[in-house]
């Protein structure tokens, strides 16, 4: 079995610590043999409770505890001392991935870029914190197929949302269309009717984002029982608020159309 | 009979179909409404009542003909023009009252009074003053759904006479109702004529409201005819 490491530190002033791992969990790693799963993994991997023992690469190994948090989407991440590490077969002692500090953080974009530039003999990258995240955020997004996936689900979503919504408004508008009619008879301009569409729309948009933010809210406490990591970062919770909005108000807009093409002796007399 | 014509329609023709199953429903008929009057439109289902009213009103086109309504050849004006000259000065009532259900009964009065560009102080007494003529002033906070039939068609009375029309029309207005509540909207309507000098045109296959008229016209086979042929005929029968 291949195993990939990643070194971190016990220690709790390196900065490769874990901050997510609780430091007695992270002490108790230091006997020989021991590891940490997830234990969104636990099932996955065989594991019923604290003590039950497992073989990575023939080496006996006893789960001391478990993490939260860290579901893997490919194999499992199993936390070990590096001297456990060692035992299970990271024989290659070239070790990829160094993790700097900077004394001063102001320093760390020009640190990096003094570091690229000798990279030349050496190939290596120098990245700095949140490039890395979100460089690594977009190869699982966008190059890895569980992103493309993810991301194509996430539009589908999307346009069923869209959907559902002016298919309420359009439905709304039809169901009181003698009404608008009526007053379309009356002198009552398109504008205007509009307008009172328009603000029917907004109060149904209105209503329907607190639904909406409760619905989220449910599916959070949901994936959190089932120990799947979920956040909603609020630039795209944002960005959905307002585009069933703005949907609302154009399908709103649209149905008045129905109004119009509509022949008004039919529908009032 | 002196009083002033408010609507003067000649050669009126309407069309609906084409080819072979064209039908004329009205064939080229002459028709006036006087100012404060209530003239009754008579005649069975389906002989072109509300094909006429909608022609005189500025909601149909006639195929022929012209209509001179308050002086104004009224399909010579634009749409726009059109929708002005009824906003300003028509009133209508449905068979189907079509009050938006989500408002009061004063708010359904009150939202064409403030497209009418009247201040919603204004609108909302005279939104007031209109039920209470209609014998609604307590009811004014009401959803229609917490009406009957016939104080919903009151409410709808309300919101036709609150405009202070030069013309008003009522098509089926009580067709929905029972005969006490259809003969009060056509006591409204006559009154609303004669105080207010409206020229107020009923159409409608309910024999029962012919009373309530200062005049009656017939019509029948796309054809109009003065009342006394029709209303002889009724007596007899
Ligand atoms: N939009 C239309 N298309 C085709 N035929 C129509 C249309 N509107 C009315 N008609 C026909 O014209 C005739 C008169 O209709 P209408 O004016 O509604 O009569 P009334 O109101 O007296 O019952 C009926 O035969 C009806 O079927
Ligand atoms: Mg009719």
């Amino acid at each position: 079995m291949p195993v990939l490491g990643i070194p971190l530190s016990l220690d709790p002033t390196s900065p490769a610590r874990m901050q997510s791992i609780p430091q007695n969990l992270m002490a108790a790693l230091s006997e020989p043999g021991a590891v940490l799963i997830d234990e969104a993994d636990a099932r996955k991997l065989g594991i019923n409770r604290i003590g039950d023992t497992a073989e990575i690469n023939r080496q006996r190994v006893r789960v001391v505890g478990f993490t939260s948090g860290f579901r893997s989407s490919w194999g499992a991440f199993v936390f070990a001392s590096q001297a456990t590490a060692r035992l299970l077969g990271d024989d290659d002692r070239s070790n990829p991935l160094y993790l700097i500090q900077v004394k001063d953080p102001r320093e760390a974009e020009a640190t990096r870029d003094r570091l690229n530039a000798n990279a030349l003999e050496a190939p290596y990258t120098v990245w700095e914190k949140h490039d890395l995240i979100e460089s690594s955020e977009m190869v699982w997004l966008i190059d890895s197929g569980a992103g493309a996936s993810f991301g194509f689900s996430a539009f589908v979503a999307f346009l069923v949302g869209i959907g559902v919504t002016s298919q309420t408004l359009r439905g709304a508008v039809l169901a009181q269309l003698k009404e608008l009619a009526s007053l379309r008879a009356l002198g009552v301009p398109a504008s205007k009717l509009r307008a009172i569409v328009v603000e029917q729309a907004i109060w149904v948009g209105l209503v329907g984002i607190p639904v909406m933010l409760v619905g989220a809210g449910l599916v959070q406490v949901l994936a959190g029982a089932l120990k799947v990591a979920i956040a909603y970062p609020w630039p795209a919770s944002v960005t959905c608020c307002l585009f069933l909005l703005i949907v609302a108000l154009l399908s709103g807009i649209h149905a008045v159309r129905a109004l119009y093409r509509s022949n008004p002796t039919e529908l009032l007399l | 009979m002196t009083a002033q014509t408010s609507i003067k329609a000649t050669g009126l023709t309407k069309r609906f179909g084409d080819g072979a199953t064209a039908k004329t429903v009205i064939d080229h008929q002459d028709f006036a409404l006087h100012a404060g009057q209530l003239t009754l439109l008579m005649g069975p289902s389906g002989s072109g009542k509300s094909t006429l009213l909608a022609m005189v009103s500025g909601l149909l086109k006639p195929d022929d003909g012209t209509v001179i309504a308050l002086g104004e050849d009224l399909w010579s004006l634009s749409e726009a023009n059109r929708e002005k000259l009824r906003l300003a000065s028509v009133g209508f009532i449905f068979q189907g009252f079509n009050l938006f259900p989500a408002l009061s009964a004063r708010e359904n009065v009150q939202t064409v009074l403030e497209t009418m560009g009247l201040a919603p102080r204004e609108a909302i007494e005279r939104s007031i003053a209109a039920l209470e003529q209609v014998g609604l002033g307590d009811r004014v906070d009401l959803l229609p759904r917490q009406l009957s039939g016939g104080e919903k068609q009151r409410v709808a009375t309300a919101r036709a006479l609150a405009k202070q029309p030069r013309l008003l029309f009522a098509d089926e207005p009580t067709s929905a109702l029972d005969r006490a509540n259809g003969e009060r909207i056509a006591d409204l309507l006559r009154t609303a004529a004669h105080t207010t000098g409206a020229a107020v045109l009923c159409v409608t296959h309910d024999p029962r409201l012919k009373d309530h008229a200062d005049r009656q016209l017939w019509i029948e086979d796309g054809r109009i005819s003065s009342e006394t042929d029709a209303t002889r005929q009724d007596r007899r029968s």
